[in-house]
């Protein structure tokens, strides 16, 4: 165990995806209900790992990223600790297969969110290392993280997924369902937050793929800021918190009933129920350099809101595709993005770049020109 | 450390190989491999007969003194060489000799013989049956999985399942193991195993195992199966889509009644997996008893074949008799899962139950004068055993609940050992003459 990774099973398992693909097909999902009109409650659900299902059995709730005081954390901010709790793990994974030993390591990511601007601004996150790296192996593996964690990648690449509207009756049996596209940009008032804020999200690696933060968003007070970050024990974890997927399709789905519920209000509509399934595929033969042209990126997205509502199924369409347009996830995800990343190593500051779609293009043809092994690093 | 201790003896396979040299985890580059065993430990070639299997697989083939069968390593610790070292870091701790818990070469030769018997590429062992059963289920379930089960399970694993898998965040529905409709009607989302035995404990009903191993297929699922009733001289379940093999070794595995053992077979991936519970779990295999079960395994198939010779013929002679209501047997006619044949095509094994006129009174009385079969608990040793269900494994039932599942007054469940068949035919015989007289202990 180096890292608390067995680099043995991670060994395996990379080999085994070379030969048979289909074990690198994970499937995430994450179902949220709306419980208040403020108030959205995550359930992770099972999750399709390749040949086997895994079990999941996390729960967590959220909260607008505009209330003034919260009891739970925002949708943007879990967003945050998505990208920083995906890089985490992208970077032990990366270590341990490298013989790196860490003593400490956390991401302090930081990102603004714009009424006038869809998406995340200005995302950026620090990534500070203790451990047996020098400062050339660290920067090299930070740039490999920005190029192979899949959320990184998420927020950098362009996306496209639609919603599927299910309106049901009071028994919860389907009356109709269609799909809807959402046009991004076009963000209602009412759905519309009314001041820019800035998010940050402080994550620490535990153990392995386990690591814990807390999450904040200026001029608001979170009672339970505490996030906690982690993979199922049959992808080397401990089965202790839902993974960075699972937290990103959650944010998706709260943030769209937390608009949903904000924009319904702003129209006089009463919705009886709100749920939704947010689902997303992950390749692992990208996040593991098997196959280059595997997605890295969380993609195959696809959501489904199901509305009770005495509303015609028109004004509800609308309603929905208004709704996801305006939330800042859904426009993270499929618009293309940047990120700046900065590297620290203890104390000291080592690089500072951008992760854009240029820089992953061109690192991607530098590595697969360049001749293997690696030269040993010095 | 001195040149020798580097070079102690290694497991196949290779390590990750984490160094600085490698770009990223692609450039890794163990992949999984059997055993674990050493290069002593005697792997036998494909196609060899069951026979050959259970007398050579696995032998640790001593390089120094030439001992034939496999020396006793009652050792609970090994030298540390570069190999274990190495292990620590790198996670390949089952691979190397480090710790008896971890492993041990005698556990190395029992594990490489069962799983060569099943058709796996990997087998950990256990002090008990129930301590593989709990390892395996709790290693390939997680918090809010569910697992599908048979309602008339040996009571053990029942109550295993009944009382403890909620504690654990695991929910199990009970159903009938013959019925393939309720099975599927018991499909949930988080559903992560099935878990069955191969022929119940005890009425001998024959699960669709070809069924069952194609959905398992399907929708992503573990089927895991006990075969203790059947042995792999009879039934490889893993040829019919099971990814998990279970035995109580203590029964035919072994087969003398005079150790505890169990084990689960199967793929590499998961049996690592299960090790690695068993390590926080505990439940692992003393050398001593790897070294009797391994002597035991030798004569496995020339057993298991005297055993369905002699359950097979005191089948047909209790059928015939008239102080006998009903025959449980897989050859006796009227038998209701015929699917059996699919899959156990060389006999059912060693056990039988059958109904006496009389009830459960005249049962006891017929166990009273039986002189060759030992009146007592367990089955697949090489002496015949009996028991009574409704005063032993069912006895936490009423008689309601008892018949409700097919466990009518009466029911005797005999396990069939090497003994004569006629010995046993005219014992039975006897015994059945006189459960008129008497009265019952």
């Amino acid at each position: 165990m180096r890292n608390g990774l067995n680099t043995s099973n991670m060994s395996e398992f990379v080999n085994e995806i070379k030969t048979n693909p289909k074990e690198a097909l994970f499937r995430y999902r994450s179902r949220v209900e709306l419980v208040t009109p403020t108030l959205a409650a995550a359930a992770v659900q099972t999750l399709g790992a390749g040949s086997i299902r895994v079990a999941r059995a996390f729960r967590f709730d959220l909260e607008p990223n505009d209330m003034a005081v919260r009891r739970h954390p925002s949708p943007n901010e879990y967003l945050l600790t998505a990208l920083g709790g995906c890089v985490i793990v992208t970077f032990v994974l990366g270590c341990s297969a490298r013989g790196i030993t860490l003593t400490d390591l956390e991401i302090i990511a930081d990102a603004r969110v714009d009424p006038e601007h869809g998406p995340l601004q200005g995302v950026r996150y620090a990534i500070h290392a203790t451990s047996t790296a020098d400062d050339r192996q660290l920067r090299e593996l930070v740039e490999y993280v920005s190029c192979l964690s899949p959320n990184h990648r998420t927020f950098v690449d362009q996306n496209d997924f639609g919603l599927e509207v299910e309106l049901v009756d009071a028994d919860g049996k389907v009356v109709r369902s269609e799909q809807v596209s959402v046009p991004l940009g076009a963000v209602p008032a009412g759905a519309r937050a009314d001041t820019a804020r800035d998010i940050h999200a402080h994550v620490k690696w535990r153990y392995g793929t386990q690591m814990q933060g807390e999450v904040s968003t200026t001029g608001q007070r979170c009672r339970a800021n505490a996030v906690r970050v982690d993979q199922p024990k049959q992808s080397l974890g401990l089965d202790w918190a839902a993974n960075p997927q699972e937290d990103l399709l959650a944010v998706v789905g709260a943030e769209l009933l937390h608009a949903l519920s904000a924009l319904a209000r702003s129209r006089g509509i009463a919705i009886a129920y709100a749920s939704t399934m947010v689902e997303g595929s992950l390749d692992l033969r990208g996040l593991m350099n098997v196959e280059p042209t595997a997605p890295v990126r969380v993609h195959d997205i696809r959501q489904k809101v199901t509305l009770e509502a005495d509303q015609p199924f028109d004004a509800l369409l609308e309603l929905a595709s208004q709704a996801a347009a305006s939330t800042v996830s859904r426009q993270t995800i499929c618009r293309e993005g940047a990120i700046d990343v900065t590297v620290v190593n203890g104390t000291q500051q080592i690089a500072t770049y951008r992760s854009d779609r240029e820089f992953t293009t061109e690192y991607l043809r530098r590595l697969a020109e360049m001749p293997m092994p690696h030269p040993k690093a010095s | 450390m001195s040149s020798d201790k580097k070079n102690l003896t290694k497991a196949i396979g290779e390590t990750p190989g984490a160094e600085a040299k490698n770009r990223w985890s692609n450039n890794l580059k163990r992949g999984r491999v059997p055993g674990p065993r050493l290069k002593e430990h005697k792997v036998v070639a494909d196609g060899v007969g069951p026979g050959t299997q259970c007398v050579h697989a696995g032998t640790y083939q001593d390089p120094r003194i030439g001992a034939v069968t496999t020396p006793l390593f009652q050792s609970t610790t090994f030298q540390f060489s570069d190999h274990s070292y190495d292990s620590f870091s790198m996670g390949t701790t089952r691979d190397v000799p480090i710790y008896t818990r971890y492993g041990n070469p005698n556990q190395w030769s029992v594990q490489e013989k069962i799983a060569t018997l099943e058709g796996a590429a990997s087998a950990v062992v256990f002090s008990s049956g129930m301590a593989a059963i709990y390892n395996a289920l709790v290693a390939l379930t997680n918090r809010g999985g569910h697992v599908i089960s048979a309602v008339d399970l040996y009571g053990g694993s029942y109550s295993f399942l009944k009382e403890d898998m909620h504690q654990l965040g695991r929910e199990v529905s009970f159903v009938e193991p013959t019925d393939f409709k309720a099975i599927e009607g018991a499909l949930q989302d988080n559903t992560q195993v099935l878990f069955f035995e191969t022929l119940t404990n005890p009425l001998l009903k024959a699960v669709p195992l070809i069924e069952l191993g194609q959905l398992a297929r399907r929708l992503d699922l573990l089927l895991v199966v006990d075969n203790t009733f059947l042995s792999p001289i009879l039934l490889r379940p893993i040829d019919y889509g099971a990814h998990v093999v279970i035995h109580s070794c203590t029964k035919y595995l072994n087969g003398h009644s005079d150790l505890m053992a169990g084990v689960a077979a199967g793929p590499r991936k998961y049996m690592d997996r299960i090790w690695a519970q068993m390590l926080k779990h505990g439940g692992h295999l003393e050398p001593i008893s790897c070294f009797l079960l391994e002597r035991g395994l030798k004569t496995l198939e020339l057993r298991i074949h005297r055993q369905v010779e002699n359950a097979n013929a005191l089948a047909g002679f209790l059928t015939k008799h008239p102080k006998i209501r009903r025959v449980y047997h897989p050859s006796v006619a009227g038998y209701e899962y015929p699917w059996v044949n699919e899959y156990c095509k060389e006999g059912y094994g060693g056990m039988l139950s059958f109904e006496i006129e009389g009830g459960d009174e005249a049962a006891l009385r017929f166990l009273d004068h039986l002189t060759v079969p030992a009146v007592a608990t367990s089955l697949g040793g090489v002496e015949s055993l009996v028991s009574l269900p409704f005063n032993t494994s069912h006895s936490v039932l009423t008689e309601a609940q008892r018949t409700r599942i097919g466990i009518n007054p009466g029911l005797v469940r005999f396990s069939a050992g090497i003994e004569n068949t006629a010995d046993l035919v005219k014992d039975l015989a006897l015994a059945l003459d006189a459960s008129d007289t008497g009265s019952p202990r």
